[in-house]
């Protein structure tokens, strides 16, 4: 006949068993499961809210751009917000120069030339003078002068 | 088993309510032959209470509520053990070349050789036992605790019986079949 566990232990083990457990005081304490927060399904609301604003966001940036990069997005929102205080209160500078789009980089100009010493009106353009005067063409110049008198003078005019 | 499974209801707070209250000492008892830690034991159970209620709603009454709060408990305590064992390897690491600390007289006075004994098993050996001797579950209710077939409890049942008269000797002396009740039901594994 195959034994049981019971046949191993003994028939005082149950007993036993029972009276040690039962000597065992469970410790209450509140329980917990009174206090553990009930799964809402709305409990990722907000974390849905917000991706889907960030991904809108993004949308209408490349939209408006036609670029991915958010650095450009940035640079489009501050464009469009400084531009309705800039057309509200004009500079009297516009005033001097013509308004126009070519202005614009005339006072980029300009300011970084200040912000380095330099004459503001100064340009480009004004500064090829003195390159021209260096060159040797103007010390050759009264030369084809000098020389057509005398052939005035070889021609007629002092012979009659 | 304490009460008949259809006395609960699903999603019910009320038949929870009811259902810790039957049961917490008797899944207490269950994880303190497990493990040895009286606080250890308290927030296991706790915490199988908590995964219970939250499972509550799914909860089918074809299996008795109790079993499967044992079964969520016994496996919560499986993994404490599991844990504190790695633990207990960083403490000796930590203590190497201090003086071990002393125990507390309140905990040997409390402690008996055959909660020893149950508490050095593998924890799922240990839960068959006392399910099966303490709380008089069937094989068939065992299973269903532990999730296993009815084979496999029988099968632990018998190593958890030698191995517990290993350890045991001399305080258990061999005596009749008939001294168990639950072997008026059915027998276990043969050998």
């Amino acid at each position: 006949m195959p034994k049981t566990e019971g046949d191993l232990l003994g028939r005082d083990f149950a007993r036993r068993l029972r009276a040690e457990l039962d000597r065992v005081r469970p410790r209450y304490s509140s329980p917990r499961y009174t206090l553990s927060p009930v799964r809402n399904p709305l409990r990722f609301a907000p974390v849905a809210l917000c991706a889907a604003l960030a991904g809108i966001l993004a949308l209408s940036g490349f939209m408006a751009t036609g670029s991915p990069n958010p650095v450009v997005w940035t640079q489009r929102v501050v464009t469009v917000i400084e531009a309705p205080s800039s057309t509200g209160a004009p500079p009297p500078a516009q005033d001097e120069h013509e308004p126009g789009p070519a202005a614009a980089p005339s006072h980029e100009a300009e300011s970084k030339a200040s912000r380095d010493g330099s004459e503001p009106r100064e340009s480009p353009e004004a500064a090829e003078p003195p390159e021209a005067a260096e060159s040797p063409e103007p010390a050759e110049s009264p030369e084809p002068g000098e020389s057509a008198e005398p052939t005035d003078d070889h021609s007629g005019s002092g012979g009659g | 088993m304490s009460e008949p499974s259809d006395e609960y209801r699903p999603g019910s707070k009320e038949d929870f309510d009811r259902l810790y209250r039957t049961s917490y000492p008797r899944v207490y008892r269950t994880l303190a032959a497990i493990l040895s830690d009286p606080e250890a034991a308290e927030d296991c159970t706790q915490d199988a209470f908590v995964q219970a209620f939250q499972a509550w709603k799914r909860w089918r009454p074809d299996a008795p509520a109790e079993a499967w709060v044992h079964r969520i408990a016994v496996n919560r305590a499986i993994s404490y053990r599991r844990s504190a064992k790695l633990r207990s390897l960083g403490e000796i690491m930590r203590r190497l070349g201090r003086p071990t600390p002393t125990a507390d007289p309140a905990d040997a006075a409390v402690r008996s050789d055959l909660l020893t004994a149950l508490r050095a098993l593998p924890p799922r050996l240990s839960a068959a036992i006392v399910l099966r001797h303490y709380h008089g579950y069937t094989n068939r209710e065992i299973a269903a605790a532990l999730g296993v077939s009815e084979r496999t409890v029988g099968t632990r049942l018998h190593q958890a019986g030698e191995r517990l008269r290993v350890v045991l000797g001399t305080s258990f002396q061999p005596g009749a079949a008939e001294a168990f009740p639950s072997d008026n039901r059915e027998l276990y594994a043969k050998d």
